[in-house]
């Protein structure tokens, strides 16, 4: 339908893929056209999926679909992210249309290597603008462009921007608006007659077979058939005429080879030949690059010592200030919490509502509101670190450390966003070429102590870990403590990463291969815009999945009513577990049975019940069987064991009303036989096993969908549930013992 | 400072002086690429960055993975893909 309508209406373009190396500000330009709002960072592959917006200023024109890809070095695709490219280019997708028009973001501070991936976009027989960015650079370089020469040379339209600051854009969105249907005729690179000879066979080859003709490669996507072994192409069209096609690539090859030339070279050795002729006149850069300030600044952050150094120094002031910082904050809405709850308990009556409003929405999902200034720091960091260009750094250095665990640099980035969220990290790993170590670095991805274990993290460490300062108040005790828990992730993630890689995952590691982009001051804007994004989806998570279960763990622990101060409906009828029974006649026994002071009856509700099934399993971990319940609750997502906490020693709390917060509640719970619920050891084994436990459903899913199988999620859940058991019974057991 | 795997050094092997592997190459050194004697693949890959016979390859910090300037861009190279690109020095 849609292809009809353009025929009729007219033959202007319906969509814009825009196109490019990475890190040229793609994803920038797309913002400034659009109006969207797609994260930008100053490192390559921050973007991996297409995202498709509307041409702002499109006027009268109607919709104008710009499709924002992920960057890409050449047409021939290794890493998932890259073939994200060449599936929207060549209509492989069922979700997009083919882009009749590409724009292609040339970083004009970088000119030849930006023109490499032009040239072979020019081949693909499609409409072509130019946008040559970041012009600012190029200038403060001395690299001056004459892009009307560069326009008449090519055959097709150059507009100078600098999308960070939208200039530039407006000419773009006219230019987009007034292209031609038409691909541009362009004196291509020439390359050798053989080449030339043994693509032209292929074409012929197959030129009667692909129905409809629209499905027909085109001579670029041939020449890189040829030329990338095993490559994108070739098992695209393998696909799709079977082993004929790479017996005849194959033989194809050894002919150019046995002609003398070198299959993958040839092409790049012409082009950049061609290059260097579009270029003379075109641009001019200064005879001898000045040494800028970045390659300064690297000296100190890529020694291999100091730099290291630097990395883990880094890192641990993130973790320590994450607690120092913001705690003083989220004391406050804290006691803002508490006071809230106290006067809805003033104003209604005793009952139902009261307790569903006190108990479960203000206890709930409050004790988890709580901690929002840690989580925007978290991501004030985050954010810093991904735009000022210091990620790829940290990749390198790291590298070595990588190879020992069968790894490479290329996993970093994404383990290092895993610690904001593992969802965006599992996507980062697109980058990594190897299938392989693509799935590990997703499976370890997890370990990484993300921001939902925060909460539960800062929550008990506050209740639990004396505020004391060592080595002359040089380290605080607290946040020494929270920076154990998230080290814990990253040295468990390296044996897993070793026995994985030579068992399941076996296969060597490609070498490290990454562009490091110039350091960057961070923009207030971006960074500023990420936090405020992470702070909002963390609320709307408050508000949402928070609250449901909340509610439901609430009811649960609400009914059924006892009819009076009897004792407890008898369970055991059923007298299906024994060991519940016993457990049922101690609960009776123990004065806490029954409904408290004000009203509720925890013990004896649906939820005290199940609460004893697990009482068994969890023992050993000094657990209380709330604990385990609130575990049990949090298998959707890790903060919610701090929303059911809440709500459990509310219930069971019997205050009457006056404002107390969540943490002098865990203080001051007892257990049946009056000995405290939480002590030091219990504390630290709840968070040894969040941090190793993967209650996350956003996570495997993620990882079902980005390796369609279920197997993995499978496997990364059992193996982290029993890591994380095993961590917290370890754990519980060494510091009872340590501290009788 | 380690120098990486630095086997070749430069007149070894009956090679003039003026011919040296990528990881023998000292900071601040330029040279010009020869040949890159890797897989198919990995030349693929390589050659779509720039890294092909001709090429100004400036080292900024030796080592594994090293930083080499090429085209004014910084990359950084693993040991596997360092030692087999083969420089001449000017
Ligand atoms: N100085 C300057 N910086 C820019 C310009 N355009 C983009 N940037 C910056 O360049 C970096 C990369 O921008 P992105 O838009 O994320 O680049 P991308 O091409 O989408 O990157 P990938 O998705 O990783 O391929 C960011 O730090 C931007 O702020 C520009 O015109 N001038
Ligand atoms: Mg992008």
């Amino acid at each position: 339908m849609r292809s009809e309508e353009r025929v009729l209406a007219s033959p202007r373009v319906k969509s814009v893929a825009v196109v490019g190396n990475p890190n040229t500000g793609k994803t920038t330009l797309f913002n400034a056209l659009t109006g969207f709002r797609q994260r930008v960072g100053n490192y390559p592959g921050v973007t991996v999926e297409s995202k498709v917006g509307w041409l702002r200023d499109a006027g009268e024109t109607g919709a104008i679909e710009v499709i924002d890809l992920p960057g890409t070095y050449s047409l021939s695709a290794r890493s998932a992210d890259e073939a994200v490219v060449l599936d929207t280019l060549l209509g492989h997708t069922d979700a997009l249309e083919r882009p009749d028009l590409i724009v292609v973001v040339v970083d004009a501070s970088h000119p030849r290597r930006n023109l490499f991936l032009l040239t072979q976009i020019l081949e693909l027989g499609r409409p072509v603008i130019v946008a040559l960015n970041m012009m600012d650079v190029a200038r403060g370089r001395g690299i001056h462009w004459d892009a009307a020469a560069l326009a008449r040379r090519l055959g097709v339209p150059v507009v100078p921007v600098v999308a960070t600051r939208r200039e530039g854009i407006e000419a773009l969105t006219k230019t987009i608006l007034t292209a031609e249907h038409a691909a541009p005729r362009v004196p291509g690179p020439a390359l050798p007659p053989a080449v030339d000879a043994e693509l032209a066979a292929l074409e012929e080859w197959k030129a009667g077979d692909a129905e409809p003709p629209d499905t027909r490669p085109v001579r670029a996507q041939w020449l890189q058939a040829l030329l990338d072994p095993a490559g994108y192409h070739e098992q695209r069209l393998a696909v799709r005429w079977g082993a004929d096609v790479t017996q005849r690539l194959g033989a194809a090859r050894a002919r150019l080879e046995a002609a003398g030339h070198g299959v993958p070279e040839i092409e790049a050795v012409a082009r950049y030949a061609w290059i260097e002729q579009l270029l003379r006149d075109v641009v001019t850069c200064p005879h001898r690059p000045r040494r800028s300030k970045s390659e300064g600044a690297d000296r100190v952050l890529t020694h291999p010592v100091a730099g290291l150094l630097i990395f883990a120094g880094l890192m641990l002031l993130m973790f320590q200030s994450l607690y120092e910082w913001a705690a003083p904050l989220a004391d406050a809405i804290d006691r803002a919490v508490a006071l809230s709850g106290a006067a809805v308990a003033n104003w209604v009556p005793p009952g139902t509502l009261r307790s569903l409003l006190v108990d479960g929405a203000l206890a709930g999902v409050g004790a988890v509101l709580v901690f929002l200034p840690q989580i925007m720091l978290l991501f004030l960091f985050l954010g810093i670190l991904e735009d000022c260009g210091y990620l790829s750094r940290a990749a390198l250095l790291v590298d070595r450390f990588m190879n020992v665990a069968g790894l490479s640099g290329k996993s970093v980035i994404p383990l290092l966003t895993s610690f904001g969220c593992a969802v965006p990290g599992i996507l980062a790993t697109r980058t990594i070429e190897n299938a392989r170590d693509r799935v590990l670095t997703m499976l370890i991805a997890p370990l990484m102590s993300c921001s939902a274990r925060l909460p539960v993290y800062v929550l008990l460490v506050g209740a639990f870990v004396p505020e004391r300062t060592l080595l002359g108040g040089w380290l605080h005790v607290q946040a020494t403590v929270l920076t154990v828990m998230y080290l814990i992730g990253v040295i468990v993630a390296i044996p897993v990463a070793w026995v994985l890689k030579r068992t399941l995952l076996r296969g060597e590691t490609l070498p490290f291969l990454m562009e490091l982009p110039a350091y960057r001051w961070p923009t207030p804007r971006t960074v500023l815009y990420r936090v405020y994004e992470q702070g909002k989806e963390f609320c709307l998570r408050a508000g949402t999945i928070v609250f449901a279960v909340t509610v439901v763990i609430w009811a649960l622990g609400y009914y059924p009513r006892p009819a009076s101060v009897t004792p407890l409906p008898a369970a055991g009828q059923d007298g299906a577990v024994a060991s519940g029974e016993a457990e049922l006649a101690a609960a009776a026994r123990a004065p806490a049975a029954g409904p408290t002071a004000d009203g509720t009856n925890l013990e004896g509700s649906y939820l005290g019940r199940m609460g004893r099934w697990l009482e068994p399993v969890v023992r050993p971990l000094g657990w209380d069987w709330r604990i385990a319940t609130a575990t049990i609750a949090s298998l959707p997502a890790r903060e919610l064991v701090v929303a059911t906490l809440g709500t459990l020693f509310h219930m069971g709390g019997g205050d009457g009303g006056e404002p107390v917060e969540l943490k002098e509640r865990l203080q001051r719970a007892v257990r049946a036989d009056g000995r405290p619920v939480f002590t030091l050891p219990v504390a630290l084994s709840v968070m040894v096993f969040f941090s190793l436990c993967c209650q996350c459903a956003a996570t495997l899913a993620a990882i079902q969908r980005e390796t369609h199988s279920w197997r993995w999620p499978a496997l990364t859940f059992g193996y982290m549930t029993a890591l994380a058991y095993v961590g917290a019974l370890v754990t519980y057991q060494v510091a009872s013992r340590l501290m009788a | 400072m380690a120098i990486g795997e630095c086997e070749v050094q430069a007149g070894s092997r009956g090679v003039p002086a003026s011919f040296i592997d990528l990881p023998c190459l000292r900071a601040g050194e330029i040279g010009t690429v020869l040949e890159v004697d890797a897989s198919p693949a990995a030349r693929k890959r390589l050659a779509d960055m720039g890294f092909i016979r001709g090429a100004q390859l400036e080292m900024l910090r030796p080592g594994s993975p090293c930083i080499v300037r090429i085209d004014g861009a910084c990359v950084g190279l693993g040991n596997g893909h360092q030692k087999r690109i083969r420089l001449r020095l000017p």
